[in-house]
């Protein structure tokens, strides 16, 4: 069956850094979540080929402190460059095939 | 009518007077179990022990729950077939009749596989493993204890053998690490959202069109003018043209149609949406719907024993033991110690009836650590703190427990550990109305909202209960029978199938979890010629039934049961319950293919042939669905080997005269009907979720039955895709009838028994189901079927005959009559007065509420008219 896979957003030196980054080995269906342990809120949105973010791709809301995101299916094989939205510096990948 | 044992001895124990003043609505707060003797309260446990707790809780100041770090799946190569069974570890009882084991709840990495795709739907089967984190059990043997195997399969739980007439003391520890599963929690999920798990997904974006607005964001897909397949995304807003432009094939490259300005994505990334809860016309509400999944419990599937507080009680929520500074809370050895006086005080009273009986200090340490859950765990990001908890006071678990306790009930929230303990009832007349049928029977998860992703991850364990049927055979065939214990399972991290983004809407075809064996797909079981092998199975798995077609030569793929040597089978058992004489003759007839639903158990006298070789079991997973009705839901699968060795003939064979065949408990003879006291019908709905009109509620009581009264009830089926396994907990029932719509005898025109949609009255099974009759405790009831009407008969529901207009839908100017499958069975409930469920075994319909709650009134009053 699908397999899940979590991303942590961990407090990093000059803000939040997403582990594992790029995430692999991912397949169409497979289930995602982002765990935020971080003391202040994230939002990962996808980045859009003209650099501007879709917050609400893979989410509807920020993802509170100490908290974890919805969980998100990729259906079609892509590599989801995503960032904080909150945040813009903070960026990460997941490649689906 | 005529008292029984069991009613008497409810009149006669003192302590439950109270019980036969109270109505049927009033049974629900008194927590009442059967044979008991309600004792005073033990003393308070050692103070030092009570002290330790108490200090250890204060000084923590670490959230309850912390977020998500599991590690992520490792793919793995797939593990190699032909591998043996593997045999799962025991727990047996002791000589003094107990049954004393742990049970863990815990995590870590095992191998699974990818799912399996359905070959007559198109579907593609995912070809990788991976390591992941699952929950799962593991245990051992109080008296005994041994380390549970280190091994990457993952295993069922310890297999639990105990006897009729035994105490069952389980003392079950929820250990999950929180961290490692995202929404894990009971209540509000840190208040994210309503309860229940969400699931976002993207999908294919759509196809261009025409003279149509787009706004900025809109993804397309684009069949025509695109030969790179690649997506593209709305830069500027605006109505697109008569014709498709010729899309720009490199990523970033923009085109203008009509008005709308497009710019090419590279591939994908498709078009999310939130997939789970769905809405519609029936969305998945709290408590019905996929949530709190790291919570569990343990049902004793198949046991005739008290429903109530320590018993087969599937209303606990066992919430993980909370992990503070390092350290589990309630440590191993706090349980342990405690746990020790609640099993001694059970053993001598029996099951405890009231809160107040357990140990003080035992209260008083789970009061502690829900508060401190209820005081620490974050709500919306922020962490509660002493005093100040963040959880809103409806989320909180322990006022809940408070409430209940205040009221006379069992406290429903347990944190980290529960003591099981109850007797498993041999017959004695002057008791019990039945005993416990010996028999092959197990245990899993049960808890609302995560029964299905529980046993999904292996929260699953075989409970066998011996007893004469296991002396009878023994005696029969000696030393030489061996056991084969098998527990099928259908491992996914992933509940199948609202939470696979391609396949929101359910429907057949989809890719699902293979079936296993005790941890491996395929495995061998080892044969000497001419050996007779008692084989226990339990179908374990939350979806698929698994039918047993039948051996085949290895690398054939005809059956060879007719053309020479082969390995043949007998069912004995169904569900845990012996068959009788006759209908091992009949429904145990040679090689009989037998279609186990979802929690159905067989015991199989499995005969090898006099020479050696290799030979399979074909199978198939559906959906109740025979795989020979040709519905593209069942794929056939190679389900276990047999590989019969070179070795000395053993000659043995299957049972052949009557007297040598396990005499049949007294207490399980047939139901008459005129034993019949009330009768009832239930409907399992269309939509999957509901029966009788209504999703479960949690504080209603469906059915309320009569303690000690026998029933017969008809079980419908208005899906005409799923044939629903209803199953109801604590007391086991009959088959008495039948009604297959969709068998071709009541499907062919030609036939007499042609179930006619003109005519309700022709509604009903073709043969009857002849006495003594099958005992099961879940059955697949039979699917319905839908026949449209000619426009000639009814294009709207009220020009429709009358006589079927109940059955009727109409839309479009076409009527469809719907005719539900149905079976008639008879059921005694007797001994055991409390509440629980009857639900589907398709463990996601019961998770989104499909199921009932029961009420097993006393029967009996203290009132006097004088």
């Amino acid at each position: 069956m699908p397999f899940t896979w979590t991303i942590n957003i961990n407090k990093g030196p000059t803000g939040a850094v997403f582990s594992p980054n790029p995430l692999t080995n991912v397949a169409s269906g497979d289930q995602i979540i982002w765990a935020n342990n971080d003391t202040i809120p994230h939002w990962p949105g996808l980045v859009n080929e003209d650099g501007s973010i879709d917050k609400t791709f893979f989410m509807p809301n920020q993802i509170a402190a100490n908290s974890t995101s919805p969980t998100f299916c990729p259906g079609v094989a892509a590599t989801l460059n995503y960032a904080c939205s909150l945040h813009l510096t903070e960026r990460g990948s997941i490649q689906v095939s | 009518m005529q008292s029984t044992g069991a009613e008497q001895k409810v009149r006669k124990s003192p302590g439950l007077d109270i019980l036969v003043k109270t109505s049927c609505a009033l049974v629900a707060l008194l927590i009442l179990a059967l044979p008991v003797r309600p004792e005073p309260t033990p003393g308070p446990a050692p103070a030092a022990k009570a002290k330790h707790t108490a200090a250890a809780h204060t000084a923590h100041t670490a959230p309850a729950v912390n977020t998500a770090s599991a590690q992520n799946p490792a793919i793995v190569p797939c593990p190699r077939t032909g591998q043996d069974l593997i045999d799962i570890p025991e727990i047996r009882r002791s000589p003094d009749g107990k049954l004393r084991a742990v049970v863990r709840l815990t995590d870590g990495m095992r191998t699974l596989w990818g799912s399996q795709g359905i070959p007559s739907a198109g579907t593609q089967t995912d070809t990788r493993c991976a390591s992941q984190d699952i929950r799962y059990f593991d245990g051992y043997n109080l008296s005994d204890p041994k380390p549970w195997p280190a091994r990457p399969e993952p295993l069922p739980g310890p297999t639990l053998r105990a006897r009729v007439g035994d105490t069952v003391e389980v003392m079950f520890l929820n250990q999950i690490n929180m961290q490692h599963f995202a929404n894990t929690l009971d209540q509000g999920e840190q208040g994210k959202t309503p309860g229940c798990d969400e699931v976002f997904a993207s999908t294919a974006s759509a196809d261009w069109k025409a003279n149509t607005a787009y706004k900025v964001g809109d993804r397309i897909t684009p069949t025509a003018n695109n030969p790179g397949g690649y997506s593209f995304r709305v830069r500027q807003s605006g109505t697109t043209g008569a014709n498709a432009p010729t899309f720009p094939q490199a990523q970033r490259q923009t085109v203008t149609d009509g008005t709308v300005l497009w710019s090419n994505t590279g591939k994908g990334p498709g078009t999310s949406k939130q997939i789970y809860p769905n809405g519609g016309r029936l969305p998945d509400l709290m408590p019905n719907c996929l949530h709190g999944s790291s919570t569990a419990n343990l049902h004793f599937h198949g046991t005739h024993t008290t429903p109530n507080t320590t018993g087969d009680n599937v209303l606990l929520f066992v919430h993980p033991a909370l992990r503070v500074n390092g350290q589990i809370e309630p440590s191993d050895s706090y349980v342990k110690s405690e746990f020790a006086r609640i099993f001694a005080a059970c053993e001598k009273n029996g099951t405890p009836t009231q809160w107040s009986d357990l140990p003080l200090s035992w209260r008083q340490s789970q009061e502690k650590l829900l508060k401190y859950y209820d005081t620490t765990t974050p709500y919306k990001g922020v962490a509660g703190k002493p005093g100040h908890p963040a959880l809103p006071a409806d989320m909180q678990l322990w006022p809940q427990n408070e409430s209940e306790i205040k009221d006379g009930l069992w406290p429903q929230f347990q944190m980290g550990a529960f003591p099981y303990c109850f007797k498993i009832p041999a017959y004695d007349p002057a008791k019990v109305v039945m005993g416990q049928a010996p028999g092959t029977h197990w245990y899993h998860a049960h808890k609302h909202g995560s029964t299905a992703l529980n046993v999904a991850n292996g929260m699953t364990g075989v409970f066998i209960i011996e007893g004469k049927y296991d002396d009878d055979l023994h005696k029969l065939y000696g030393p030489n029978l061996r056991e084969k214990v098998m527990m099928l399972q259908q491992l996914s991290t992933v509940p199948f199938p609202v939470l696979d983004p391609n396949l929101s809407q359910g429907g057949p075809g989809a890719p699902r979890a293979p079936i296993s064996i005790n941890g491996r797909r395929n495995p061998v079981v080892t044969m000497n010629p001419g050996e007779v092998q008692l084989w226990r199975i339990v179908n374990g798995a939350f979806r698929d039934a698994v039918q047993f077609l039948n051996f085949t030569e290895e690398g054939t793929q005809q059956p060879c049961s007719k053309n020479g040597p082969c390995v043949d089978w007998r069912q004995i058992a169904q569900d845990g319950v012996q068959l009788t004489w006759q209908k091992y003759n009949s429904f145990g007839a040679m090689d009989s293919q037998l279609n186990l639903a979802p929690a159905n158990r067989a015991d199989l006298l499995v005969r090898a042939p006099s020479k050696p070789g290799v030979y399979v079991l074909q199978a198939s997973a559906n959906e109740g669905v025979p795989v020979q009705e040709g519905t593209d839901t069942s794929y056939p699968f190679p389900l276990l080997t047999v590989k019969v060795v070179n070795s000395q003939p053993m000659g043995m064979n299957f049972i052949e005269k009557e007297q040598d065949f396990p005499t049949f408990p007294e207490f399980l003879k047939d139901i008459p009907e005129t034993d019949i006291f009330n009768t009832r019908k239930i409907i399992f709905a269309s939509n999957h979720k509901q029966i009788d009109g209504a999703s479960f509620d949690p504080h209603k009581i469906n059915q309320a039955v009569l303690l000690n009264t026998s029933e017969e009830w008809t079980i419908y089926n208005q899906a005409n895709d799923k044939a629903h396994p209803f199953h109801i907990h604590v007391n086991p029932f009959q088959i008495t009838g039948i009604f297959e719509p969709n068998s071709k005898e009541s499907s062919d025109p030609k036939n007499p028994c042609y179930a006619d949609p003109m005519k309700p009255e022709t509604w009903k099974p073709c043969q009857p189901v002849s006495p003594p009759f099958v005992w099961w405790d879940t059955f697949a009831i039979p699917t319905a079927r839908e026949d449209a009407l000619p426009a000639s008969v009814c294009t709207t529901l009220s020009a429709c005959p009358a006589a079927i207009q109940p059955y009727t839908t109409c839309s479009q100017n076409t009527c469809t009559v719907r005719i539900a499958g149905y079976f008639k069975m008879r059921s005694r409930f007797v001994d055991f007065p409390g509440q629980f469920v009857l639900h589907c075994h398709i463990l996601i319909h019961e998770d989104r509420g499909m199921m009932q709650m029961v009420s097993v009134c006393p029967n009996t009053t203290k009132y006097v008219h004088q």
